[in-house]
């Protein structure tokens, strides 16, 4: 996650560097061609008059001059946040996803959504917090620790950076971070309007840059050999724990827990992955009026890309953490309470080896 | 040919435009605060803190 920001130090956020906004041309037309406020307001209320403190939510304001990059990135992921719907929309009748349009997505969910200056300028508001401006105001091309990692510092950043304790990505040692494996457009989008993050091309896949069948010890290559097609890259190669969320969202008491759990993946059922709980109850909705009557139809828990891989693990190092003690696998009390009935379908025992 | 220069509208209206710029950061007053950490530190109070980061 980014840096912690003690309270007293929070105004910093806020600070400009003068220097830096010499010859460039961002800051040419003044504070108010973006900010809108009142630039000769003589203090906070008179300036602040009409101010619009996120000018990238409305992204004419980067398209004057960015405009291809804005027209693409209005359909972008990033921007329609239509992942999150996608992901619940299964468990609604047609009647609960129209309800949920109305009263929950652009209130709650799209409210998610970051815009340009969420990446280039400032640290994004999780919560109605934000790091605040990045080097004092400077339009930068990227800063994945100040700006990725404030949105998905719940889970992913820190599961990578070690910072939950266990081992950081072997990716993170070796100095890698956000966008040297996800391209440019999963960011700004390639001008097509995809409902999830999964319909997205050409997204990171292990296979790039780890082939298969080029592996020096013989170990390995028959590992990779038996496993290719039946267990994901995450199964073996994540570290261990990683973070679970549990009763979230609308509802209340919202907690996370550490844990590390191998099933079925409900979107490929054929191979065995990490899975992560995601947050949705059965009453996560009950306040607007949405009983999810599809609920049981969709698990609670999903494939996860755990962002904690190391070539060594328990399960490289041994066939027996898996097809003997079955370390790690969801069984039937594992489930959460009063959960899915689709949970059960994604069960599997591992077969025993013949020696 | 000094005296014309200093009389002609087109120096004067030069001269004008040219401070301009120089004029219009001078009352830009989101920098006076916005610059100073002292000012910062007592117009901006910390939020509190609601809920977990996301995703």
């Amino acid at each position: 996650m980014p840096p912690p920001v003690k309270a007293e130090e929070y105004y910093k956020g806020y600070l400009v560097n003068r220097d830096q906004m010499e010859g460039d041309p961002h800051f040419s037309m003044g504070c108010e061609f973006c900010h809108k406020g009142d630039e000769t307001g003589v203090n906070k209320d008179a300036a602040h008059r009409g101010l619009v403190p996120r000018p990238s939510d409305d992204l004419k304001s980067c398209g004057l001059c960015h405009e291809q990059i804005a027209a693409k990135y209005s359909q972008s992921l990033h921007f329609t946040a239509a992942g999150l719907r996608e992901g619940i929309s299964r468990r609604f009748s047609a009647a609960e996803l129209k309800k949920f349009d109305e009263k929950v997505f652009q209130q709650s969910c799209r409210s998610c959504h970051a815009s340009c200056g969420d990446c280039h300028v400032k640290g994004p508001s999780v919560g109605g917090i934000s790091t605040g401006l990045i080097k004092g105001h400077k339009f930068i091309r990227k800063d994945e620790g100040k700006t990725c990692a404030a949105c998905h510092g719940g889970r992913i950043y820190p599961e990578y950076t070690g910072e939950y304790g266990g081992e950081p990505d072997i990716h993170y040692e070796r100095g890698m971070l956000c966008m040297d494996c996800h391209q440019l457009p999963e960011f700004h989008g390639d001008g097509a309007m995809y409902k999830s993050m999964r319909m997205i091309p050409n997204r990171p896949d292990c296979k790039t840059c780890h082939k298969l069948g080029g592996e020096k010890k013989l170990y390995t290559r028959t590992a990779h050999d038996k496993h290719q097609g039946r267990v994901s890259c995450y199964g073996c190669h994540s570290s261990g724990s990683y973070r679970h969320c549990y009763n979230c969202h609308a509802g209340q008491n919202g907690t996370s827990k550490p844990g590390f759990l191998l099933g079925v993946n409900p979107r490929d059922p054929k191979t065995v992955t990490t899975l992560r709980l995601t947050p949705t109850v059965r009453d996560t909705f009950e306040k607007a009026g949405i009983r999810m009557e599809k609920f049981d139809t969709q698990p609670n828990y999903w494939d996860a890309p755990v962002h904690n891989v190391r070539k060594k693990t328990e399960r490289t190092r041994s066939c027996d953490a898996c097809h003997v003690e079955r370390a790690g696998f969801l069984t039937n009390g594992r489930l959460i309470e009063n959960g899915s009935r689709a949970n059960e379908r994604l069960i599997v025992v591992p077969k025993p080896i013949s020696r | 040919m000094k005296r014309a220069v200093f009389l002609s509208p087109i120096f004067w209206l030069s001269l004008i435009i040219l401070s301009l710029p120089a004029q219009a950061a001078a009352e830009n007053n989101c920098l006076v605060c916005h610059t100073n950490d002292a000012v910062m530190k007592t117009l901006v109070k910390p939020p509190e803190i609601k809920s977990e980061g996301e995703g």
